[in-house]
């Protein structure tokens, strides 16, 4: 491992905006981390280009990565059945995904391209806890969904969703 | 491309989104929209996904070929509901409730999907999802803990009959909850596992109403092979029975500890853990670095190995004069049981050192779990160095047609078969949990017993040739003393009785 001064290492968004980041915090991502890896030793000299993520949604999935910098890297498998059902965000996460829903899918959407699980989680819990306790209307209504059910499917899905179904 | 909306993301990821919302709420996005409505049809997985953390994966040998994750989501739904733990049923309008209020459904399928949860547990009752939601739902602390208790494990004829006029406003079990309720609220009291307390204000003490089904020499009959089971003769359970077991055994140890000062290990005392199949966990009698595995991988039961036995019984003039001593005119009828019972049992705790003999092939394709024979000894835990407390044993381990384990053990002294007992393992095959049943005369024709409740559970797949006790009770404090403590409630019984009972333990 280096030691020393922090190396830092250039991103560039698919708008053309080269962002110099520290190399830690860059591998957040595991896209951009296995990458340094495979290139180890070769020399660095030119920026490495994110082409799914613009600017302002790379800036602020850096600025993310900025603030976890320093997070133990969760186990490469966390599908266990040991996962424990939780949908708490910290405190620091929950103000940073107090944006607009076309920034959220983005971020999950970038996140999910460049392989940073825990942010990935943090974007799908947030939309989890839009859903939560919400009934169908309500759900179109946050997400802005159209009903495109026929009165026969709704009548069915009533009935989908009672108990007093013979089983 | 399109802009980025929830819509517009792809699958992957809205199924990792479902598996942070709770079950009720999948339902709810299902029902928003035909891209949802497919997308759940077409992957089952984000039913089993949002149930991580919440419901076992069932050990593979107990989970059914059929096994439905939505099935199992939209039961979980329900118990919580019915329980209360959702608390969400008034936000939930769009969606019909498990139970309407009052519902006399509810014991029925409060007991229903409770057992299915718990015969699809994770074996390890410390990791288990499934209890420990149980766990929570029934915690007397917790907001709903105490109504749970009562409404669904005290909804017995015992509790009924226990209950205060007051309470009850005068009125008779069978007004107050239908037959099937009643066996549904003690089945479920006996895999909940510990004896309840209900508010005494609202109800007498349990103890003194199961004694009078225990000692009921009525519930003794050839057709309920004198057994805790409806006279069906098929040994189709009959939970009331059970119940007053569990109540009066449970009883009779807390005594038991309080008298002598001795530990007996935990029993009993962590709700619903234990009572699946599988949970059993040998412990070391002989020194080895890990527990023995089953000595007989060929028994299902697994029954080889060292058993702890309680056994209580009451002075037989007492019973003889609770259940034969009636004026004519004063005979009860068949359906009205006997009045409450004050009277002191006594207690024997036996080791029972097992083995298998013999396994019998099923021959019916619906069951297809053999029945096995075993033999052994039992000897009293009171005073391990008597050569004449050796009893032999032997018995049986089956399936009855209900799909229950039904143990027959019947204890044999100097050639002589002297005492039987019949019951059933709670939690299935395998359970820590143990069995619960009568014991009673051999000689099943003298319909005057004696007879009386029994438990025993498995301790460990080993055997201790050392007969070294502390894997039974702690015996940091007692002293001999203690030990004659522990007999005084056997002073003014019986003397012949005695002899004769005492050499199938002591």
């Amino acid at each position: 491992m280096s030691e020393g001064p922090a190396q830092t290492i250039v991103l560039q968004s698919n708008d053309n905006v080269a962002i110099t980041v520290e190399r830690k915090v860059a591998e957040r991502s595991m896209l951009i981390k296995n990458m340094l890896e495979d290139l180890a030793g070769s020399e660095l000299d030119s920026a490495i280009p994110i082409p799914n993520v613009n600017e302002s949604v790379l800036k602020k999935v850096i600025e993310w990565c900025e603030h976890h910098k320093n997070d133990p890297q969760t186990a490469a498998d966390d599908d266990s059945d040991s996962r424990k059902k939780t949908t708490d965000i910290e405190e620091w996460d929950q103000k940073f995904m107090q944006v607009d829903q076309e920034m959220l899918f983005e971020i999950i959407l970038a996140s999910n391209y460049l392989d940073i699980k825990p942010l990935l989680d943090v974007g799908c819990k947030t939309v989890a806890n839009m859903i939560k306790g919400k009934s169908p209307e309500e759900i179109r209504k946050t997400f802005n969904i159209t009903n495109d059910f026929t009165p026969e499917e709704e009548e069915q899905i009533r009935r989908e969703n009672e108990w007093a179904e013979d089983r | 491309m399109a802009r980025p909306a929830l819509l517009n993301l792809p699958v992957e990821l809205l199924v990792h989104i479902m598996r942070f919302v709770e079950p009720e709420d999948l339902l709810a996005i299902r029902a928003s929209c035909k891209l949802f409505r497919e997308l759940c049809k077409g992957n089952p997985v984000v039913y089993e996904y949002n149930l991580r953390g919440l419901l076992d994966n069932p050990p593979t040998a107990f989970k059914p070929k059929t096994w439905n994750w939505e099935r199992k989501l939209k039961d979980l739904i329900a118990l919580r509901d019915i329980y209360g733990e959702g608390t969400r049923i008034e936000s939930c309008s769009w969606r019909m409730p498990a139970v309407k209020p009052n519902d006399k459904e509810q014991q029925l399928l409060a007991t229903a999907k409770t057992v299915d949860l718990i015969y699809h547990a994770s074996s390890n009752s410390d990791s288990s999802a499934n209890l420990s939601f149980l766990q929570k739902a029934f915690d007397p602390t917790s907001r709903y803990g105490m109504r749970n208790i009562e409404r669904y494990l005290g909804s017995s004829t015992l509790f009924c009959r226990s209950m205060l006029p007051t309470a009850s406003g005068f009125l008779t079990p069978a007004v107050m909850y239908s037959e099937d309720e009643r066996q549904a609220s003690a089945k479920l009291h006996c895999y909940y596992g510990v004896p309840v307390t209900l508010s005494p204000k609202l109800y007498r003490r349990p103890y003194h109403y199961a004694l009078s089904v225990v000692y009921d020499m009525r519930n003794y009959t050839d057709l309920s092979l004198w057994g805790p089971f409806k006279p069906d003769g098929e040994a189709t359970v009959d939970w009331e029975k059970v119940e007053a077991i569990m109540i009066i055994l449970g009883h009779n140890l807390k005594c038991f500890d309080d008298q002598t000062g001795r530990r007996l290990k935990p029993l009993w005392t962590t709700p619903w853990a234990g009572s699946q199949p599988d949970s059993f966990r040998s412990v070391c009698l002989v020194d080895t670095k890990s527990p023995t595995p089953p000595v007989n991988e060929s028994d299902p039961y697994n029954i080889t190995g060292s058993w702890m036995r309680i056994v209580t019984f009451l002075d037989y003039h007492e019973l003889f004069y609770y259940n034969f001593e009636d004026e004519p005119e004063d005979v009860l009828p068949a359906d009205v049981p006997r009045p409450p019972l004050h009277a002191t049992e006594a207690i024997r705790l036996i080791i029972m050192e097992l083995e298998v003999v013999k396994i019998i092939p099923s021959t019916d394709p619906k069951q297809p779990l053999p029945k096995v024979q075993f033999k052994g000894i039992s000897r009293s835990l009171h005073s391990p160095h008597d050569p004449n407390a050796n009893s032999n044993i032997r018995g049986t381990v089956q399936m009855t047609k209900e799909g229950e384990v039904r143990w027959t053990t019947i204890s044999v002294y100097n050639g002589e078969e002297r005492w039987k007992s019949e019951g059933i393992q709670i939690g299935g095959i395998r359970s820590a949990r143990g069995v619960l049943g009568h014991w009673f005369d051999r000689d099943m024709d003298n319909q005057q017993g004696p007879a009386g409740p029994t438990a025993f559970w498995k301790v460990s797949n080993e055997v201790d040739q050392a007969e070294n006790m502390d894997h039974w009770i702690d015996l940091s404090t007692p002293s001999d003393t203690d030990d004659e403590n522990a007999e005084t409630a056997d002073e003014d019984a019986d003397g012949t009785y005695f002899a004769t009972f005492t050499t199938l333990g002591e």
